[in-house]
């Protein structure tokens, strides 16, 4: 984090940051205060703190030394509980869980954490020497399918005519030969890794906010790793080349990116669709096909109610062919291609505005209408107030954010800003139930531990919301009664259990709660962790406890 | 990875959820004799009517689908009337249909006429006039409009799938039910947890207790998993799977002396564009599966079939001409089946309109001629004796003048 002043009182000596109180447990110890903008915001600086429990600060630098806190340092009605609340709410509603040092960190300076988070564009990149590009990722999937393919190996296509090739190879042998056939597929091992990164980006990230705009983001744009395993190979590099790069940047750079992104082209089928009247189209084969025009108005600009008919779908469908995938065979397969001979050629109306620029830049200038159209300015704001909020509509702030969209030509540095600086959000009470996604992540990062791969891919498909996989091109329903259900909230739990006991035994479980929530922990949660029978079960429970499950 | 948690992936991936209602009173004014039961299945994407059920004798029917029809397959479709002809990967239907007991609208649509799958299902499940004006669904306000008779106790429920879809969402409660993947956690750690709840957060401890009565009512995970071996054993295919196992499960459950009465789930992955292949692709599989499926349910259910009804409907149907990658589109009218031993079968119910380029709507859809909301009022209204003025106020809202159709039921 940049601009943050450390000051170091010595054993003993009177601390006088200019506001700063002081509580007793501060005088005799060596402590580290991460701040900032002292005089901007002075209030309840110190909660912390205890003379009882001396610990080394998780993921401290060198030098940050000896540190105590603990749950003594609670002092309810002490601290101030406005600026708990705020820390709290920027932790969880505004980032993706608090981890121990942030919590204790942002006291007092909840709101400039937050908008510092979006002064780097790059914040969100994952950069990773195992990652490959989207093309190198296509070929290596469709090559090992040929590869498969001419060894009479199994796969999801010729899944059915495995009986009757085993003939007499036993369960046992075509059960390993399937095993072994998985750990070598890219769809398989890349959307493994993928999750890893993606995953541990979100549990290290000194930009939390900025995460949790990147999922919002590529749930907006998503492509689902469920339709295939093509599409499953390409999940994890579709976020870091449409989304990641553009998440502080435009609106309109990243549905240009997500439009031509291979991913998405094969996703909703675009990658196919050839004009009727076109050269290709004139010889037979292939012809037009809408389903990414639609889902672009549907879902990524207008929205629904976004004053679209039939005819702009099937125009834009035309405007929109020859924008595909190159063959794998090709040096440059797997990257995007624009078809001359698949155009559909003429000019087309599309919202009463007529297209005739030539070829590709039809399209170019399609999407650069969408992007700046009042619909989507309206549909984007609302989709966000709902997702920072509590899902309920706040209309003076989708109409604030709409006009900010129009005003700025969609900058999403100016949104993100736009909604931490919105008082509603931070008024609204926390009763969003976190997905299983996020509630892994908040784990991570309350814990400080990176899932591996398979487990991240295990966990999240037994808890109903596979990574990068939802239903359908809409992506995850935003409201948390889609995951309050009764089964799935045991599923939860039984998850819970299970990290604890892989967990539990380097973690002081009343420590991290006070850490984590300080006062916000209700004294009944706070009580059934002490009183828990081991530490297992303490954590299992901290876990699941509506403190955490809610945002 | 264990082989269970595969097929429970598989579960989770091709249904969406399963979920049913029982706080449990039987229904007081039903036929007499009679303890009905009702489970709604929505096939989630658009399925295609008329692959699905063939206007064999509709003499423009084989322009109008060229590329698409069983015939040009060379495959000859399960007769079913003068008229029209089933997709032969549903034998378990064909047979229900001969015994009566299963009974097909055709060029049915909800009241919606865009394209959008996102709010042509919520219209379907809300049964509402247009998208986003409740968060309820149909079937959990018809529940509140039952006259309720004796209470079955224990009190219990079940559901499939991590989440609850609209149809079942709403005041009266509502069971999810996830097939088991993780190991238990200790009854201690959970009774402690729901403490917590109790004093802190009484939405989720309500939802938990749910949870948990509700994995009494299963018998736990040993008898779920035999229902995914045995249904391992039944197809290669891990969809047709997947649909087997919800029927198994759903069955089951419906078909317990104490268990729920009514019940939902969707099953996913009708949306055609590419390569829908009736015959032998995509949609025929999807076909199979969904005889699978049924085939599980009736199995489970035969003790109580003759007190079943299972309705099955779409958000719309699909273009009537293929495009331009052997596929379909978003189209309006479509088909939908209300099959059981209750159901007064053997009939296809269809005002039909016709394929000429004239009668389709816009030039481009099926024309959907009943509305699909008296097919479900009259199965409301006959099979769980809700009232008239209940089915339209309050659960097809703004229905006045969809009157429900007569005689669907015995």
């Amino acid at each position: 984090m940049p601009s943050r002043s450390v000051a170091r009182p010595a054993p003993g000596s009177d601390i006088s940051l200019p506001g700063a109180r002081l509580l007793p447990e501060w005088v005799g110890m060596n402590a580290v205060l991460f701040c900032h903008s002292w005089s901007v915001q002075p209030a309840g600086v110190i909660y912390r703190a205890c003379p009882d429990r001396t610990r080394q600060r998780p993921g401290a630098g060198p030098g940050a030394g000896p540190e105590r806190w603990g749950r003594n340092c609670r002092r309810r009605g002490e601290g101030d509980p406005m600026v708990r609340h705020e820390t709290i709410t920027a932790l969880k509603r505004f980032g993706m869980g608090p981890s121990a040092n942030d919590a204790l960190t942002i006291d007092g300076h909840a709101r400039e954490w937050l908008l510092q988070q979006c002064d780097d564009p790059d914040v969100a990149l994952i950069e990773d020497s195992r990652t490959q590009g989207s093309d190198a990722l296509y070929r290596s999937f469709i090559g090992f399918r040929q590869m498969e393919r001419e060894q009479g190996g199994r796969d999801d296509a010729t899944a059915g005519m495995q009986g009757k090739q085993a003939g007499d190879r036993s369960a046992e042998a075509q059960r390993m030969e399937r095993k072994l056939a998985r750990a070598n597929n890219p769809a398989f091992s890349v959307y493994r890794q993928e999750a890893e990164l993606r995953v541990a980006k979100v549990v290290r990230t000194p930009a939390p906010f900025v995460e949790r705009l990147v999922t919002f983001w590529a749930d907006h744009f998503c492509v689902s790793a469920q339709h295939s395993g093509r599409i499953r190979v390409l999940t994890g590099a579709n976020e870091r080349e449409a989304i990641r790069p553009n998440v502080l940047g435009s609106f309109r750079e990243m549905l240009h990116a997500s439009a031509r992104h291979p991913a998405m082209l094969l996703y909703l089928e675009n990658a196919r669709s050839r004009g009727p009247n076109s050269v290709a189209g004139q010889r037979g084969g292939n012809g037009l096909n809408e389903n990414l025009a639609r889902e672009i108005l549907e879902l990524h600009t207008l929205g629904v109610d976004g004053g679209y008919s039939q005819d702009d779908v099937t125009n834009f469908a035309r405007i929109l062919t020859g924008w595909s995938v190159r063959k794998f065979k090709h040096p440059l397969g797997g990257q995007f291609v624009f078809h001359k001979n698949w155009h559909e050629p003429g000019a087309f109306p599309l919202l009463g505005k007529t297209y005739d620029q030539d070829g590709m830049e039809k399209g170019v200038a399609a999407l650069d209408d969408l992007a700046r159209h009042p619909s989507t300015a309206r549909h984007v704001a609302d989709k966000l107030v709902a997702y920072f909020g509590n899902g309920t509509p706040i209309p003076a702030l989708s109409k604030r954010l709409a006009t900010l969209f129009m005003d700025t030509d969609g900058d999403l540095m100016s949104m993100s800003r736009a909604l931490v600086l919105a008082d509603e959000l931070w008024e609204q009470p926390a009763s969003k139930l976190l997905s299983p996604y996020e509630m892994m992540v908040a784990a991570g990062r309350a814990l400080d531990w990176v899932p591996g791969g398979n487990e991240i891919v295990r966990a999240l498909n037994l808890l109903g919301q596979p990574i990068w996989g939802p239903p359908s091109p809409a992506g995850w329903p935003d409201d948390s009664t889609t995951w309050l259900a009764a089964d799935a909230l045991l599923e939860r739990l039984d998850w819970a259990d299970q990290i604890a006991s892989e967990r539990a035994e380097a973690v002081d479980v009343r420590q991290l709660a006070d850490a984590l929530f300080g006062p916000a922990l209700t004294d009944y949660t706070a009580q059934a962790l002490r009183r828990a029978e081991s530490r297992q079960q303490a954590l299992a429970l901290l876990l699941m406890s509506p403190e955490f499950q809610r945002r | 990875m264990t082989g269970f948690s595969v097929n429970r992936r598989e579960v989770l991936a091709g249904v969406g959820s399963l979920v049913a209602w029982t706080q449990v009173p039987r229904i007081a004014h039903a036929a007499p004799g009679r303890d009905p039961r009702l489970l709604t299945i929505v096939l989630r994407g658009g399925l295609d009517g008329l692959s699905t059920v063939e206007p064999v004798g509709d003499p423009d029917y084989a322009r109008v689908r060229a590329g698409l029809t069983l015939a040009e397959a060379g495959i000859k479709g399960i007769p079913l009337d003068s008229l029209f002809a089933l997709n032969p990967k549903m034998p378990t239907l064909g047979k229900l249909y001969a015994r009566g007991e299963a009974l097909i609208v055709h060029a049915t649509a909800t009241p919606y006429r865009a394209r959008s799958h996102f709010d042509a299902q919520d219209i379907l499940e809300s049964g509402n006039v247009r998208p986003k004006l409740t968060g309820s669904g149909w079937m959990n306000r018809a529940l509140q409009a039952v006259t309720p008779g004796d209470a079955v106790e224990p009190q219990k429920a079940f559901a499939i799938g991590a989440q609850v879809p609209l149809i079942m969402k709403g005041k009266a409660p509502v069971l999810n039910w996830v097939p088991p993947g993780f190991s238990d956690a200790s009854p201690d750690t959970k009774m402690r947890l729901l403490d917590i709840y109790r004093h802190v957060d009484p939405q989720l401890a309500d939802v938990m207790q749910e949870g948990l009565d509700l994995d009494d009512m299963l018998g736990g995970e040993a008898a779920v998993t035999k229902t995914m071996r045995k249904a391992r054993g039944m197809t290669e295919n891990a969809r047709a799977r997947t649909f087997r196992v919800a029927g198994s499960v759903a069955g089951k459950a419906l078909a317990g002396a104490n268990g729920p009465r009514i019940g939902a789930f969707d099953l996913t992955g009708w949306d055609t564009h590419v390569a829908e292949r009736p015959a032998n692709g995509r949609l025929a599989q999807l076909l199979e599966g969904l005889d699978g499926m049924i085939d599980a349910l009736h199995q489970e259910m035969r003790p109580v079939w003759a007190d079943t009804a299972v309705i099955i409907v779409t958000e719309f149907g699909r273009t009537v001409a293929m495009n331009g990658n052997k596929g379909t589109d978003h189209g309006t009218g479509t088909l939908a089946f209300v099959l059981g031993g209750a159901v007064r079968g053997g009939r296809v119910v269809s005002d039909w309109p016709g394929l000429s380029r004239k009668a389709l709507f816009e030039e481009r859809d099926l024309m959907p001629t009943t509305d699909l909301r008296s097919v479900l009022k009259g199965v409301l209204r006959d099979h769980l004796d809700v009232s008239e003025r209940a089915l339209a106020e309050t659960i097809f809202p703004e229905s006045r003048a969809v009157r429900a159709l007569d005689g669907l039921m015995v």
